[in-house]
């Protein structure tokens, strides 16, 4: 991610916008990102004060400094350093200022009565290293962060994912100072809630008519006073929110004027680089899906379409079922998994006591009926589609 | 029977009833503290409160819990909550800084609540300092105001008159688990050696590139801030050197999210010109003992004598140092900027210009540039050397602001060098070495600002200032220890005819030098 300081947007009214980089100027900025990403492959194997010196000349002829910055950061992070020498450096350098003070004072004027120079030393102790002097004043400082060696990156980045990836953490970057997040999202709960977690942000949903949930983001804190604490967690969680069709986002940010409305959504052209996981847990939901689909009933089948509020955490039921006379239901598949898996997922659904929500359990699990509050369903490998359409038609929540 | 037996030991183990919506059963007062002291047959009386059907009190115990940098109530039935609490619906419980720690067990201690502490994970700590310090009247003054004060509020001292030495003396009276926050990771380096130098435990460093927790810890605001959330459950004192850092907004949260009843802050400069050093009463308490620096003149500080040596640029340092002085002087000129960061024309409009405008960016630059040239001067070089002929047998400090020079010099003199990027252990080496006299000379950049405590050096080489008064200040304060009869001396090596001798003249202004 960026640092504050390489940060652009500007303030309109009660908005603050990031100055994204947009499709217009792509092919200018593109080319700036191949000749970064080309900076820094010509410097493998390079100092990184010969790397930072580079990238300083190259961006000392531009005013677009925090751009080219900006992506230098974004490459910086991807990159691998070393130093040169696999020594102890602190330890040679004790050696020879130690024996530099033995032979008190260094002068860079030798006279009459002082004519130690540092040459004098460095070889006397290059000899017990095995060093030339000139070697040894090259080594001494090689552990200087500025004076490790680029070996090479994490990954490759092409100049339009560095792009892609500038512009995301511009928005991120915005979010650094936010106090609180809104979003709305139609689909794909699943990802954006395990990311919200990850981020640890504490959630407060509301459903929204026309579907789908609106969310509203901050943390423990936040109720006590206004708080930009949790902004960073806000930026982190921002790429799994773009993991969702169809979302919105509205944050309140604390800027040098005032609390701003940082409001972006699906149509922004931000793109993700957090991956999402296949969308079916195992293949057991999988070939239940597709045959519920094929069976005849009137019983319409939606995966992970609803998310049950539990305060810290949330359920995400794997199956909802709704039916044309208005009833809907919940299942929750619980499969073959460890132990200590089994036993959250036990107290979540106990937590969650609702009566709309069936549980079709692996027979061979361990665990009793008694253990859940809604209808159970056991089964051995293969769930059918029709003893869950005889349980939904059985239920009084239904 | 069988429920109701059940419900009670549910309550002993502090889970929830099952079922327990059902609200009649959940008001019953037993006392378990009682009730094991009566050694009473829990089933026997559980049968005997649940066969009746009456309703029967039970006052469960209130329960207080850390939960990142907050307190949570459970088990509170009154709707209204202990003061400072707020409902948070999100999570829907009771919410308060963790701040409000002592405060809040007091108010219930009070109404005779039974209150379980599961907020509590700091200790009582047996500390010994290894020698003992001897204390000087108005250290030992500042000590009793504090300790008067409850244990909180801060400590006004001059910079140079062993602040340090009464926090060591405090977090020993305190007793308990300590986080010591300093403004910067120099500084906090400072304080690992000082804590583990003076008492027998092994000190935990977070910030730095560590993340050590002890009982004794080390950090910095910065790191304080993001971690506070954490661990502000785990210490009993909070320690704030040059703590008018501390009423920022971000650092403020460092205070209010952890529950340490006991605060020390520690600054010469206790006003700050926003005037946010008002909040500072609330956060960690008052002033509780204040001296300036004209009440210690002559008396704690050793007299002290300034050398300036101007020396002029050489010829093509010169020509250089204009070439680049010109660009930025007729820019500023042109737009009305002062010369080397005045705050006459806003500075930071110039420097946000010089996001946008070509000009001012190159004049920015070349200012740059400028500096530089001046900085590293050759003939600062020369001076330098024939000052090590000098004094080499000394104990010698070699300050400049800019980090290549210092290691310039310390790869040309051969002399110790200690930056921001200087390892922990390879810095307290380097300090102790100095100390002991293996090492007479060291070099470093401004990390040894604010506080830093090196008593045996008597020498001071200034190669580069910069324009705030308050750093010099207290960069003067550290050589200014009182040396048995000895006079400290201070040299500053300043370049001639450049606009750095502007800056010095105004650094003289400072009230150090009344």
């Amino acid at each position: 991610m960026l640092t504050s300081d390489l940060v652009r947007y500007y303030i309109d009214g009660d908005h603050i916008i990031p100055l994204f980089i947009s499709r217009r100027e792509s092919s200018r900025y593109l080319r700036i990102c191949r000749e970064v990403i080309h900076i820094f492959a010509d410097h493998e194997g390079k100092r990184r004060k010969e790397l930072s010196d580079a990238l300083e000349q190259y961006e000392s002829t531009s005013t677009d400094f925090k751009i080219y910055r900006g992506l230098a950061k974004l490459l910086l992070d991807n990159c691998n350093f070393a130093p040169i020498w696999e020594g102890d450096y602190s330890q040679l350098r004790q050696k020879v200022f130690e024996k530099a003070q033995t032979a008190y004072p260094i002068v860079l004027q030798p006279d009459l009565l002082h004519q130690t120079t540092k040459h004098l030393v460095l070889k006397e102790i290059g000899e017990e290293f095995g060093e030339t002097s000139e070697r040894l004043d090259g080594l001494l400082y090689g552990d200087l962060s500025e004076n490790l060696i680029l070996t090479g990156t994490e990954r490759e980045m092409s100049p339009r994912e560095l792009l892609r990836r500038y512009n995301l953490a511009l928005a991120q970057g915005i979010l650094y100072r936010a106090v609180r997040m809104r979003i709305w999202i139609q689909q794909d709960f699943k990802p954006v809630f395990k990311y919200i977690k990850l981020a640890q942000l504490i959630h407060e949903i509301r459903p929204v008519a026309s579907g789908g949930y609106e969310i509203l983001l901050d943390g423990p804190a936040s109720v006590l006073r206004r708080t930009q604490k949790y902004g960073i967690h806000m930026a982190r969680f921002l790429p799994g929110l773009l993991l969702a069709k169809g979302w919105r986002m509205s944050a309140l940010v604390e800027t040098e004027q005032g609390l701003k409305t940082f409001a972006l959504d699906a149509a922004c052209g931000l793109h993700t680089f957090y991956r999402k996981e296949h969308p079916f847990d195992s293949s057991l939901e999988e070939k239940f899906f597709t045959a519920f689909q094929a069976a005849k009933t009137d019983w319409h089948i939606h995966r992970e379409a609803d998310v049950i509020d539990l305060k810290e955490t949330v359920l995400i039921p794997d199956f909802t079922f709704t039916h044309p006379d208005g009833r809907r239901l919940h299942m929750e598949i619980v499969g073959f998994w460890t132990p200590e898996y089994l036993e959250k997922k036990l107290a979540k659904l106990k937590r969650a006591s609702r009566p709309d929500m069936i549980i079709a359990v692996n027979e061979t699990l361990n665990c009793s009926k008694e253990e859940f509050d809604g209808e159970v369903i056991f089964f051995k490998t293969g769930l059918r589609p029709q003893r869950v359409i005889d349980v939904l038609e059985t239920n009084p929540e239904g | 029977m069988d429920q109701g037996y059940k419900s009670l030991v549910h309550l002993t183990t502090g889970k929830h009833i099952p079922g327990d919506r059902n609200r009649a059963l959940c008001f019953f007062v037993v006392r378990l503290k009682i009730l094991q002291y009566f050694r009473c047959d829990l089933s026997a009386i559980a049968d005997d409160y649940l066969s009746r059907d009456q309703k029967v009190e039970i006052q469960m115990e209130v329960r207080l819990k850390f939960e990142a940098g907050t307190l949570v109530l459970e088990n509170w039935e009154d709707p209204k909550p202990p003061p400072s609490f707020t409902w948070d619906r999100r999570l829907e419980r009771w919410r308060a800084f963790a701040m409000a720690y002592s405060q809040i067990l007091q108010w219930l201690d009070e109404r005779n609540y039974d209150v379980k502490d599961d907020a509590c994970h700091f200790h009582s700590l047996d500390l010994h300092a290894k020698s003992d310090f001897d204390l000087r009247p108005y250290q030992k003054e500042s000590l009793l105001a504090w300790e008067q004060s409850g244990r909180r509020g801060s400590v006004v001292l001059p910079t140079g008159t062993g602040k340090s030495i009464v926090a060591l003396k405090a977090i020993e009276s305190a007793g308990l688990s300590t986080l010591v926050v300093a403004p910067t990771i120099d500084l906090m380096n400072q304080w690992y050696d000082l804590l583990s130098g003076t008492f027998d435990v092994e000190v935990g460093i977070v910030g730095g590139g560590y993340h050590e927790l002890r009982d004794i810890t080390v950090t910095t605001y910065d790191s304080a801030y993001i971690y506070i959330d954490q661990y502000g459950d785990r210490f009993g004192l909070l320690v704030f050197d040059e703590v008018h850092h501390l009423p920022a907004p971000k650092n403020s949260h460092i205070p209010q999210m952890s529950i340490a009843p006991n605060h020390l802050g520690l600054t010469a400069t206790y006003r700050r010109l926003d005037g946010l050093h008002l909040k500072l009463r609330s956060l960690i308490g008052p002033v509780v003992y204040q001296r300036s620096i004209k009440d210690f003149k002559g008396e704690h500080l050793s007299d002290y004598e300034i050398v300036r040596i101007s020396v002029p640029l050489e010829p093509e340092e010169k020509t250089r140092y204009d070439e680049h002085h010109d660009v930025y002087a007729s820019y500023a000129r042109e737009h009305g900027v002062a010369y080397f960061g005045s705050k006459s024309r806003p500075w930071e409009e110039f420097i946000r210009e010089s996001s946008y405008d070509q000009k001012a960016r190159r004049a920015l630059l070349a200012r740059r540039e400028a500096l530089k040239i001046t900085l590293g001067a050759r003939r600062k070089m020369e001076v330098l050397d024939s000052l090590i002929k000098q004094y080499h047998s000394q104990r010698v400090i070699i300050f400049t602001e800019n980090n290549d020079l210092v290691y310039h010099i310390s790869k040309n003199f051969l002399i110790p060098a200690i930056t921001h990027q200087t390892k922990i252990i390879e810095r307290k080496e380097i300090l102790d070495r100095f100390r002991s006299g293996i090492y007479h000379l060291i070099v470093t950049s401004k990390v040894l600002n604010e506080g830093v405590d090196i008593p045996e050096a008597n020498v001071a080489v200034i190669l580069s200032g910069s324009a705030s008064p308050r750093e010099h200040l207290q960069r003067l304060g550290r050589i200014l220890r009182k040396r048995s009869g000895k006079k400290a001396l201070l040299y500053e090596v300043i370049t001639k005819g450049t606009k750095e001798t502007g800056v010095s003249y105004r650094r003289r202004a400072s009230d150090a030098y009344q």
